[in-house]
């Protein structure tokens, strides 16, 4: 409690609230924009929020975080066409119902929804992270190395078509990230005599050209000759009805914990939370028919379901340091920009920051709902912004955002090598995301598998005879063996079904 | 798709190849513990055999549909001309600045976009460049990089 009231003392200043309502609004727009995802926009974002010290930049980053994964739900409505994957399951009721001449109702519903299931697993997260916290107090080298190991893990279901892809994406990250000093003894590796390389290469360039530059050459590229056609939709009044609230408040309790839940766990993600809260609200429906026709309740599932994984994911990453998706793999990196090294530690040494975290997120939500529901008719006209427009003005964030952050213009040449070859993996189906987990996660996998050699005076059995090591490390194989098994079972499935 | 499959398997098993070379002059151990080359040669390795196995997966499958990656279309030039212009702009920064740079560079994407009215060539790019100068110089306090060449 202490804790939570000089965190509100951090939090509760003028800009820094400010700094949160500007980042909710970057965040919607950037979710609305179809083409740019939560994941393109907290990349390009980045070294803007990068310019203001300690907490504030995060919470501005914050801000973009949930407000992106909402702003996808509003082209998901209007055009049929989710603006975020986590948004695909709002399409199934939302664009029914807009169709019905009810856009204005499920865009109301679908906001009060997000920031009601954002504020639940952002309860979640200030409830629970402090015991996992103190449980990792006791956490040494060959346990950090063991759960790095298994925070690396989640390539596997992230790694899109073919799990040797992503797992080569993540060596060559894991790999980029021993470039510079070696933090155990000092030693320079692969510098080639350059003063750029020896602090090792910074991770946001190579972050915005494989994210940011790489994926809008892609869609780019995906997209050209196509026209968008405009929407025309009408809309009454700002609040949704009792009526609604009523209708649809159980399930978005149900799916903000689910949503939690399913955040909490590496390797999943909106995408997930939001089509097993759908299939849920359809479970404990009482009429199953109204949907996919519009029903207000299983567009509220989704949406509430996709935006509590935000807290949910905040709680691995910020008590245990491993990121569960790409997107908390990079607030995890602007942390450590900033000095705050998540971990145990964290909670011990610095509550102020760390509770000033989970408030500013809860902040951030509650102010989701206020201009989410005040700016929708806004947010709705920035779907018709032309390409001609938005195409040039992300491309040149890239260039003065990697500039931006040590004022240098290698990182700006680097950020352009970054984002061609990203370009040609991503032709070639490697995903992005584990290229980053490997940078991200790296240097502390490294480090305290090297520590816990020393250690041991270089036995290596240490990392199985402690037992909460050995429980990450069989973990860390059901996770990898998981996309296998299941589809396995899957194909037998099939096979039963199709005799 | 399956010729840029067995080219990327080759590159992943050259990367590994490179770091196991690059490090194989570090100390061997520190501390009755492996030194400093030890893990990116481990890494290399495990690239090396990834690179294998998906050159073995590629050359085995013969059934595989092969997508094409159309390198050479009209929709691929497209993104090489984009991409030209997005180094053209990080080269001639330093040179002309960041006001002439990103005035032209707006001009330019803006046009090959399919942006037609003269108006709004001018508009726009002026407007962007306006803001976006404003936005880093005044409110971030970012030195974007004034002429050097005149």
């Amino acid at each position: 409690m202490e804790n939570i009231l000089l965190a509100l003392e951090t939090v509760l200043t003028f800009s820094n609230i400010m700094l949160i309502v500007l980042g909710v609004l970057m965040g919607i727009i950037v979710g609305v924009l179809p083409g740019l995802t939560v994941t393109i926009g907290i990349a390009l974002l980045f070294p803007i929020t990068f310019s203001f010290d300690g907490i504030s930049g995060i919470l501005m980053l914050l801000g973009v975080y949930i407000g992106a994964v909402y702003g996808g739900s509003i082209p998901a409505i209007l055009l049929n066409i989710p603006g975020t994957p986590a948004s695909a399951a709002t399409t199934l009721e939302g664009h029914p119902m807009a169709k019905r001449g009810e856009a204005g109702r499920a865009l109301q519903i679908s906001t009060l929804s997000s920031g009601v299931g954002g504020i639940i697993s952002n309860i979640a997260l200030i409830f629970i992270a402090p015991f996992l916290a103190a449980f990792a107090l006791n956490f040494s080298a060959p346990e950090y190395f063991a759960l790095a190991i298994f925070g690396i893990s989640i390539i596997s279901s992230v790694s899109g078509d073919s799990v040797i892809k992503g797992l080569i994406g993540g060596t060559i990250g894991l790999l980029i990230a021993t470039i510079g000093i070696d933090t155990v003894t000092g030693f320079t590796r692969f510098t080639f005599n350059q003063t750029y390389l020896l602090g090792g290469i910074d991770f946001i360039p190579i972050l915005i050209g494989l994210f940011a530059f790489g994926q809008t050459l892609i869609t780019l590229e995906e997209n050209y000759g196509q026209k968008i056609k405009k929407t025309v939709y009408k809309m009454k009044g700002f609040f949704p009805s009792k009526s609604d609230i009523k209708k649809t408040s159980g399930t978005m309790a149900r799916s903000g914990i689910i949503g939690t839940i399913v955040g909490a766990i590496p390797g999943t993600g909106g995408d997930i939370a939001a089509f097993v809260s759908y299939n849920e609200a359809k479970r404990f429906a009482k009429d199953k028919e109204e949907f996919g026709n519009g029903s207000i309740v299983g567009l509220a599932a989704p949406e509430a379901g996709n935006n509590a994984v935000t807290g949910g994911a905040m709680i691995p990453m910020t008590t245990l340091g491993i990121p569960g998706d790409s997107v908390t793999a990079i607030i995890l990196g602007a942390l450590m920009i900033q000095g705050l090294q998540p971990g145990p530690l964290l909670f011990k040494e610095q509550p102020e920051q760390i509770y000033g975290i989970f408030l500013g997120l809860l902040i951030a939500n509650i102010l989701l709902i206020v201009f989410g529901l005040l700016g929708i008719r806004l947010f709705a006209k920035v779907i018709n912004l032309p390409d001609y427009v938005m195409t040039p003005i992300v491309l040149l964030l890239c260039l003065i955002g990697s500039f931006a952050i040590n004022n240098s213009l290698t990182d700006v040449l680097v950020m352009v090598i970054a984002g061609f070859i990203g370009y040609f993996m991503l032709k070639l189906k490697f995903s992005m995301s584990p290229i980053i987990l490997g940078l991200i996660l790296g240097p502390m996998i490294e480090s305290n598998l090297r520590r816990s050699l020393i250690m041991s005076e270089g036995d290596w059995t240490i990392f199985v005879t402690r037992p909460i090591s050995l429980c990450f490390l069989i973990l860390t194989l059901l996770a990898i063996s998981s996309p296998m098994i299941i589809s396995k079972i899957k194909q037998k499935r099939n096979k039963s079904i199709t005799n | 798709m399956k010729k840029g499959n067995i080219i990327a398997s080759l590159i992943s098993i050259g990367i590994g190849i490179c770091f196991i070379y690059l490090s194989k002059d570090f100390p061997k151990e520190v501390s009755n513990a492996p030194g400093p080359g030890f893990y990116p040669s481990f890494l290399g390795v495990i690239l090396i055999i990834l690179g294998v196995f998906l050159l073995i997966q590629n050359l085995i499958d013969k059934n595989k549909e092969d997508v094409s990656l159309a390198l050479g279309s009209k929709k691929a030039r497209f993104i090489y001309k984009v991409i030209g212009i997005v180094t053209l702009y990080a080269i001639v920064l330093p040179f002309i600045g960041f006001i002439a740079t990103t005035f032209s560079f707006m001009i330019v994407m803006c046009y090959l976009m399919g942006l037609r009215s003269y108006k709004l060539l001018l508009i726009i790019p002026l407007g962007v460049t306006t803001v976006v100068f404003l936005i880093f110089n005044m409110v971030f306090k970012v030195p974007l990089p004034s002429q050097t060449l005149f």
